[in-house]
């Protein structure tokens, strides 16, 4: 090309000034836009198409007080009973009421809710419950009577949907009067009432409001309950009733006018779906959300802990999830007791919190969590020399070869791998070598569930807020009809199973609480569980946030009482 | 072959290519060693529980069985319900395509709107600054994560300067009257002006994180056709008669040169609905992406297929409408 042509001509360098001025303008347009402040008020929202495609566009408003939670929820179900996940019972128990409760950070003792009294029968079989006069469904207007509660826990009991769990002891379920319900148990059972505090089992509904939209006959595998209709609206009694569901973007709840308790502290609560947990932190410091209730990056909870901001706080609580690894009895060396506390001696816990996990974590050794009743007690600690004892003692005195499976992940804030490394150098100063292989959660769940492994990572929540709630999870064989110790895994242990038998029908609380203590006492001596550590929940939320209260079973927590100043 | 016969050969084509990928997803997502209902029942379900749902789903059947079932299905226009929300896969799709309608036309906006001037600009200034600055960029563009480039365009205009943010809209504005479910067009359909201003501005950051890539494939391919164009003889005899240097470049280069870079745009459109999995779950843009991301993570089968179905079609259509606007292009080529 000629030099002539690359000469700028009049018409190129009126087009290049044209250009230069419509950056210029987008710049300020944009810094403009920018330095404009922040608005406050209710998250985005979409509407559903074909909900928005019916209705015109409401004016743009701003809602008074309204509180908005930010997460990586995967919010699946708005059914109160056939919900699986914490991100769905977030919203739900706002929405629905039970027939007991209980409040942080005292999760033994119950309190009226929907049944204003109860009386236990002495062998703990018969629950009988009286119910408040002057509750009124949203939006129905029904009042609530014993046919709603009998209606509820039939569907519960006939749906045995995965989280339910009374249809496990539930014998017959009778209306003394219209406010009255009796429930006889086929055993003594004084757990039960923590069913009842739960939503699987215990939430209540409006069975006027919502029989008209079961399809399929009732109790039968065709039957549908409801559920699809139970998605989209609210039939209940709490304090919020459910105001819009915009999928993969919020749950919108608004107060409910009819709620027969304490005016809610907000207009509406907003359940912000954030899938990016970097974004997270960003809504949270822009004050576009104001309480980041999971999926917060650890780093950035550390960062606001040590070196604080005014504007952001972060409520501590223990919290009912841990850390802990199943030994299968059926690899040879695990079948050695001896082995099993030489291992449960050998790894360094103290190291473990405070150097992989900065000390935001408690102590463990039991399945029962601080919090409930008989937990947070220590049963076994870590002692290199008892554990070298131990080993010289087992059929194993040169150490053995074993295999751990952890997930590939580090949720929950667990990182699996560091944790899997450091107790490979721990045992290896017993002589027990370790090879680590990772795997995908579904695949772990299957290999644990299905039994197929030597030595397993895994975590521990909670079924229901009492300790049987955790041993049919891990601990106690509890006759291997339990998750993890189940009909394939092969350790029994019928001391310890009648000893929680015995604890299930001791309604003195803290008779009780010295029989879980055996329990623990026995498993530390012979179970095939490693508890490591007991997590924290840390919660960051807006310094404007006020009577915040972080509960440890989080997916639980209690947003009605909050306010925002 | 005649111009129609000619589309409706493609076509027939087209329903073919889609049975092979729904087959493909089928068979693939049966031999993954993962158990959806897993996903349904949760990780702690008992052995009866799971067996219980997966009779429910039918995943208990023979796989040739859910596969006939499946067609039944799709042949009275279902596709199954997905297992982890329970609803018609249909459904799910139809709400949450316009966000990804919307979505993937801003990018290709982007993409072909600065991507094809970006890459007559460098070969037209062939090794001078400004081509080495569209090479600079376009390297960028395509060395660059996408999920990386989303969280640092939030970071400065998001968190520093408060432009755009998660999600379709901004706190308190309320979306636009339902025409097409996309925010922009059905603000501007309805006047909507602070919807119109606010979905635009939540629209840019991911519309351009999710071109870059492509942005930079095309302005490439567009210079170097561009380059290859400029070198032929009909270019120069066109000079020699003495057109405008812009007439030259844009009438007579361009449109010779656009034929390789219309074929990159067909592939790019796919490839965009691809990557708009990972930009929609950066800026929580609650598109079918998101979705498919959560549906993979689940093993939802019904979702995954109707997905593929879903995809294997915009894919077709885009290519075909590609072959088709070769015809105009280069009116040598007749079908």
């Amino acid at each position: 090309m000629s030099k002539e042509k690359e000469k700028v001509s009049r018409r190129k360098f009126i087009g290049y000034t044209a250009a230069g001025a419509v950056v210029v303008a987008g710049a300020a347009a944009g810094i403009y836009y920018a330095t404009l402040p922040p608005t406050p008020g209710p998250s985005p929202t979409t509407t559903a198409a074909t909900t928005a495609a019916t209705t015109a566009a409401p004016p743009t408003t701003l809602a008074p007080r309204e509180l908005i939670v930010g997460g990586q929820f995967m919010t699946r179900l708005l059914d109160p009973q056939k919900n699986i996940t914490g991100h769905d019972m977030l919203p739900l128990r706002h929405i629905y009421d039970t027939l007991v409760t209980f409040k942080p950070p005292n999760y033994n003792t119950y309190l009226p809710s929907l049944a204003k009294s109860w009386e236990i029968s002495e062998d703990a079989r018969v629950y009988t419950f009286h119910l408040r006069t002057d509750v009124k469904f949203y939006p129905s207007g029904n009042p609530l009577t014993a046919d709603d509660v009998l209606w509820s826990l039939d569907r519960a009991l006939k749906g045995q949907f995965p989280g339910t769990k009374a249809y496990n002891y539930v014998k017959e379920v009778r209306k003394l009067d219209d406010y009255t319900v009796q429930i006889e148990l086929n055993q003594s059972f004084v757990a039960f009432l923590a069913l009842m505090a739960g939503l699987y089992d215990g939430a209540v509904m409006d069975s006027k409001a919502i029989m008209p939209h079961v399809n399929g006959a009732w109790g039968t595998p065709d039957c549908d309950w409801g559920a699809p209709w139970i998605d989209e609206h609210s039939a209940a009694t709490g304090p919020y009733y459910l105001k819009e569901w915009n999928r993969g973007q919020s749950v919108v709840l608004e107060r409910n006018p009819n709620y027969w308790g304490p005016k809610p502290g907000n207009e509406k609560i907003t359940f912000k779906i954030v899938a990016e947990s970097a974004a997270l932190q960003m809504l949270l410091e822009r004050g576009d959300v104001d309480v980041a209730h999971t999926g917060m990056p650890m780093d950035a909870v550390n960062e606001y802990i040590e070196r604080p901001r005014p504007e952001i706080k972060v409520a501590e609580a223990p919290v009912f999830l841990c850390a802990v690894s199943h030994m299968n009895p059926g690899f040879k060396p695990f079948s050695d007791v001896n082995v099993r506390q030489a291992m449960r001696a050998a790894i360094n816990y103290p190291e473990i919190r405070e150097k992989l996990l900065r000390g935001r974590v408690l102590p463990l050794s039991s399945p029962l969590y601080k919090g409930l009743l008989g937990g947070g007690k220590t049963y076994y600690e870590y002692d290199l020399e008892k554990a070298k004892q131990l080993m010289a003692q087992s059929k194993y005195p040169n150490g053995f070869e074993v295999t751990k499976i952890i997930p590939a992940a580090a949720d929950i804030g667990i990182y699996y791998r560091d944790l899997a490394l450091k107790e490979a150098e721990d045992l290896a100063k017993i002589g027990i070598k370790v090879t680590i292989e990772e795997y995908d959660w579904s695949v772990m769940d299957e290999r644990i569930i299905g039994v197929k492994y030597d030595w397993a990572e895994d975590y521990q929540s909670i079924l229901f807020l009492d300790p049987e709630g955790i041993l049919t999870l891990s601990g106690a064989p509890r006759h291997n009809s339990n998750v993890i110790y189940n009909k394939n895994f092969p350790w029994k242990d019928e001391e310890i199973d009648a000893l929680c038998d015995k604890a299930l029908a001791e309604t003195d609380q803290a008779k009780r609480e010295q029989l879980y203590d055996q329990v623990c006492k026995l498993i530390a001596e012979r179970g095939v569980s490693i508890w490591y550590f007991q997590m924290e929940g840390l919660v960051p939320y807006r310094s404007t946030i006020k009577d915040y209260e972080p509960w440890s079973w989080i997916d639980f927590t209690d947003y009605s009482n909050v306010t925002k100043g | 072959m005649r111009f129609h016969q000619y589309v409706l050969t493609r076509i027939a084509v087209t329903v073919f290519v889609m049975i092979g990928v729904v087959t493909l997803a089928f068979m693939v997502s049966h031999l993954i060693p993962v158990d959806p209902i897993r996903a349904v029942v949760g990780p702690r379900a008992t052995a009866e529980q799971i067996e219980m749902e997966r009779a429910r789903w039918g995943l208990d059947k023979p796989l040739i069985v859910q596969y006939v079932i499946f067609w039944q299905q799709l042949l009275q226009g279902k596709l199954g319900r997905s297992i982890w929300s329970s609803r018609p896969v249909e459904v799910e799709l139809a709400e949450r395509f316009p966000a990804t309608a919307e979505l993937t036309l801003a990018s290709a906006v982007f993409a072909i709107g600065l991507g094809i001037p970006l890459g007559v600009v460098a070969a037209t200034h062939r090794n001078q600054w400004v081509d080495q600055l569209v090479r600079g960029v376009t390297i960028f563009g395509l060395s660059i994560p996408d999920f990386w480039l989303g969280l640092i365009l939030l970071y400065i205009f998001y968190q520093q300067f408060g432009f755009g943010g998660l999600g379709r809209l901004s706190t308190g504005v309320s979306p636009p009257t339902h025409i097409t479910g996309m925010f922009v067009l059905d603000s501007l359909a309805t006047g909507n002006w602070t919807s119109l201003v606010d979905s635009a501005s939540h629209l840019v950051l991911p519309a351009f994180t999710l071109s870059l890539f492509f942005l930079a494939v095309i302005a490439r391919m567009t210079r170097s056709s561009m380059l290859e164009v400029l070198n032929k003889p009909y270019v120069a005899v066109a000079r020699v008669k003495g057109l405008k240097e812009r007439t030259v470049i844009y009438k007579h280069a361009l449109r010779n040169a656009l034929i390789p870079t219309v074929t990159t745009i067909g592939f790019s459109i796919g490839l965009i609905l691809g990557g708009a999995i990972v930009v929609e779950t950066v800026f929580t843009w609650p598109g079918i992406g998101y979705l498919a991301y959560q549906a993979v993570l689940k093993m939802d089968i019904p979702f995954i297929m109707g997905l593929s179905l879903l995809t294997a079609f915009i894919y077709s259509i885009a290519n075909l409408l590609v072959d088709i606007a070769y015809g105009f292009l280069d009116p040598r080529i007749r079908y």
